[in-house]
């Protein structure tokens, strides 16, 4: 006790503040780990438990490969391939039709408590009631953060070894918060020192931004603000192209679905706002108007490019309504919305079908 | 490596650990550490312009003893000379060179001459207006037998490179922070604490409420300001008239507290410069560290009100003021409308005194009256400042006279940070003393608790790591 006396006050007072800081952090990092099995503790397991690794061969982010990732509100299960799909022979069965649907975390199902309920999943149940069950696989090989490149990688180092016949793309807007890096980044003009980050798996700091986004909102008509009719989307139509000129030159049937939103015009303004959180946090250099645009002009690019390169395109963005019911935050959808939107498509993925059937492989047997 | 940054803090944290539990009895080896890591912090912006800074030192210090050894005042103003073309002659190069380029071929333009001049490609070393003139300060200061030259030259290092003050001031005189290093002054006995409530201070300052008010109303009135109808033009130039003093002022409080908490004390710079109840006194209590310089070593050496003609003495100054702050016409109209004002205010005071009346005493209502009047005139010539050109500041200006139907609103939170702004600033001087006791008295676990809740409503309202405005100088 008299020891403790003789340090001075303000180090009582730094180190009681670092602790709190450190409390908080664990308290929410406990939390992520019960709710959805993810936190900093998976690193420090007996063996490594990440929720992600960075696989050697493509250097691509892949789940932990053949793992149960499990909260209360999250059930994980990946496979051999570190995807969030059921285990999948190199070999394709006799008879069978491959399809994988790819994208980002809307693919994978981030806000889904179960496999069941992801998009593939679904997709897989409809197809099987359509077909028979056993006839055709659909892989989910969508992974949360993935890019247009990263998915293009995804096709040519994981999917086509596994003898694919078709390919539904459902890109996200990953590559969309680029528009919004600082200028330096954007110049790639930096001569300062090696800068020291907050780590990106601080709960607090992500916690605390991602409420109080509404703090932070540019109003419209900032200078700050970005106007899409100014971006250059040169970098974006690049990388589709390469995405897709890929899939056109293997042969293989493709579909590309457009992204839809929660917010539409028509909502009041506070609405648009209040559902669009999630995308004004990655992408803040937009207002409400500008992110319509921003994604409305995406939406096309993508049904251009796909056009070019003799791909199906399905404008989900037009079909799928829009609202809480569906969507648990800006683009995600909640089960409901998965289902609808499964819905939606199906016709569509029928016709995929049929079409790599016709190709010259086998037509499945329908069972009404 | 801002101060509202990851790496700051991890930074600052280091350097106070290593200062007060290692080297705090150790004076040599505490400057040295402070040396390197100034010059560390600054090569986290550029490392390239490092060798600016060690330049600028190293020519100053040893112009500095040669200044005192002079036989002659005219050897002592040849050293001084070539201390100033130097240093200032740097600044001139990296700051003014493509102004006067431009300028230069506005005019050959006008008169007929069509071969235009190539702009250079140079890039604004950040804070080179502080620096460079904080090294000056040195030799002016022995010229004026304020100060002698110092000589350790890791000691003058530090004062030039001093990270807390390095790229945005205030800016400390030799006179006044070379003795802290030759022998350190005795602290208060809370010192961190109070440090560390200056440091919280400054950034709800800077976070809560300046980069807020820019977010939500400045930015997007003057991004449009036909948008806006004139009550609203108005709010935005009280909006950014509040910005710049809570950036600032914010900028200097966090500089103080790092500086205090390291054993060194930093100048006030501000003194609640909206209650000035003239021009005059306005630049008395608005960057104060800079405007006495000015004061000191322009104003006085162009012989004050005793040699030439005050008044050109004093547009001189203020001209001079306003290109301080940056290469354009906007800022030398800027420091030519303060100079203006200022001569006004003098010539009217003289008349009083030469008409045998008494000087002007302001009470009750006439007073705030008084201070909402120069209140109004200051945020009027910021929007020169603002602007970025003469064109963007006349069409402001034109919007607030335009009384045409616009339909362009403001948000509530911008309202609410120019309210808090104004209470904060008009409140009395002593609440700020009475705050600062309090933190201090408060038991170490509620200190804790404040830093942390101020850091997390912080980490809510930042707009990502916005610069200072003084940056830019």
């Amino acid at each position: 006790m008299n020891s403790l006396k003789s340090v001075p006050k303000y180090w009582i007072t730094i180190v009681l503040a670092i602790s709190i800081f450190l409390i908080c952090e664990l308290a929410l990092q406990l939390r992520s780990h019960l709710r959805y099995g993810t936190s900093v503790f998976n690193v420090f397991g007996s063996e490594n438990n990440s929720t992600y690794i960075v696989d050697d061969k493509t250097g691509l982010k892949l789940l932990q490969k053949n793992a149960v990732i499990e909260g209360s509100q999250a059930r994980i299960e990946t496979n051999s391939l570190g995807l969030r799909s059921p285990e999948i022979s190199i070999e394709k069965p006799e008879g069978v039709i491959r399809i994988a649907v790819v994208g980002a975390s809307s693919v994978m199902g981030t806000y889904t408590r179960d496999n069941n309920d992801v998009l593939a999943y679904q997709l897989q149940d409809k197809l099987s009631s359509h077909y028979g069950s056993g006839l055709i696989e659909v892989i989910n090989a969508g992974i949360a953060g993935y890019s247009l490149a990263d998915q293009q990688k995804m096709v040519k180092n994981v999917l086509f070894p596994l003898a694919l016949d078709g390919v539904i793309i459902y890109s996200g807007f990953n590559d969309l918060s680029s528009y919004c890096g600082t200028s330096s980044e954007v110049a790639g003009e930096d001569y300062g020192l090696h800068s020291v980050d907050a780590p990106s798996w601080l709960l607090t700091v992500e916690l605390i931004t991602k409420n109080t986004i509404w703090l932070r909102t540019l109003d419209s008509g900032s200078d700050k603000l970005t106007a899409p009719s100014t971006l250059d989307t040169g970098q974006f139509v690049a990388d589709l192209n390469r995405l897709f000129s890929l899939i056109e030159s293997s042969g293989l049937a493709g579909l590309v679905l457009t992204n839809p939103r929660s917010y539409s015009r028509e909502m009041p303004e506070a609405e648009q706002r209040a559902l669009s959180e999630t995308a004004r946090y990655y992408s803040p250099c937009f207002d409400t108007a500008g992110l319509h645009n921003l994604y409305d002009k995406h939406n096309d690019l993508i049904e251009q490019v796909a056009l070019q390169h003799q791909l199906s395109v399905f404008r989900l963005d037009q079909k799928m309504p829009h609202g809480k019911k569906y969507f648990g935050d800006a683009t995600h959808f909640t089960v409901f919305g998965t289902d609808y939107a499964v819905d939606l498509i199906t016709k569509d993925v029928i016709n995929l079908v049929d079409k790599i059937s016709q190709k010259g492989s086998q037509l499945p047997e329908m069972t009404e | 490596m801002s101060f509202q940054s990851f790496h700051f803090l991890i930074f600052f944290l280091i350097v106070l650990c290593t200062v007060r539990c290692l080297l705090w009895e150790r004076e040599s080896a505490k400057k040295t550490f402070l040396l390197v890591s100034s010059y560390y912090f600054y090569m986290c912006w550029d490392w390239r312009f490092a060798s600016l800074i060690f330049a600028i030192t190293i020519i100053n210090f040893i112009i500095g003893p040669k200044i005192t050894q002079a036989n002659s005042l005219r050897l002592k103003r040849f050293w001084l000379g070539v201390s100033l073309i130097a240093s200032l002659g740097i600044l001139a190069y990296f700051k003014y060179a493509n102004f006067f380029i431009d300028s230069a071929n506005s005019l050959l333009t006008a008169i007929g001459f069509h071969n235009e001049l190539p702009l250079l490609s140079v890039v604004l070393p950040v804070g080179i207006s502080f620096y460079t003139f904080q090294s000056i300060s040195y030799t002016l200061d022995i010229y004026r037998e304020r100060t002698e030259p110092v000589r350790s030259f890791r000691d003058f290092a530090l004062f030039v490179s001093f990270f807390p003050q390095l790229v945005a001031g205030p800016i400390v005189r030799a006179s006044y922070f070379l003795p802290q290093l030759q022998s350190p002054p005795k602290q208060e006995p809370h010192a961190v604490e109070s440090g560390l409530s200056l440091i919280l201070r400054g950034f709800i300052k800077k976070i809560a409420i300046a980069d807020v008010l820019a977010l939500h109303l400045v930015d997007p009135i003057f991004a449009s300001p036909a948008n806006y109808s004139p009550l609203l033009l108005f709010v935005g130039i009280y909006a950014y008239s509040f910005q710049v003093y809570m950036d600032f002022s914010g900028y200097t409080d966090i500089a103080r507290g790092v500086a205090r908490t390291l054993g060194y004390e930093l100048q006030i710079n501000f003194n609640r410069p909206y209650k000035a109840q003239s021009i005059s006194e306005f630049w008395q209590r608005w960057h104060i560290s800079m405007s006495s310089f000015f004061r000191d070593y322009l104003y006085f050496g162009l012989g004050g009100t005793k040699k030439g003609n005050v008044y050109v003495n004093l547009f001189i100054t203020f001209i001079a003021i306003g290109i301080w702050h940056g290469a354009g016409w906007n800022f030398v109209a800027y420091g030519f409308c303060h100079g203006a004002l200022v001569s006004y205010e003098r010539w009217k005071r003289n008349r009083r005194k030469r008409l045998g009346l008494p000087e002007l005493k302001y009470h009750g209502l006439q007073l705030v009256w008084q201070i909402f009047l120069v209140f109004n005139l200051v945020s009027l010539t910021r929007i020169l400042f603002r602007g970025g050109s003469i064109e963007d500041a006349i069409s402001y200006l034109t919007s607030m006279i335009n009384f045409e139907t616009v339909s362009a609103s403001v948000s509530m939170i911008g309202i609410g940070a120019l309210l808090l702004a104004t209470i904060l600033h008009y409140t009395p001087d002593r609440w700020t003393i009475e705050w600062k006791a309090l933190f201090i008295r408060m038991p170490s676990f509620l200190q804790a608790g404040f830093i942390v809740f101020t850091v997390f409503a912080l980490i809510a309202m930042s707009s990502g790591e916005a610069p200072f405005v003084y940056f830019q100088f």
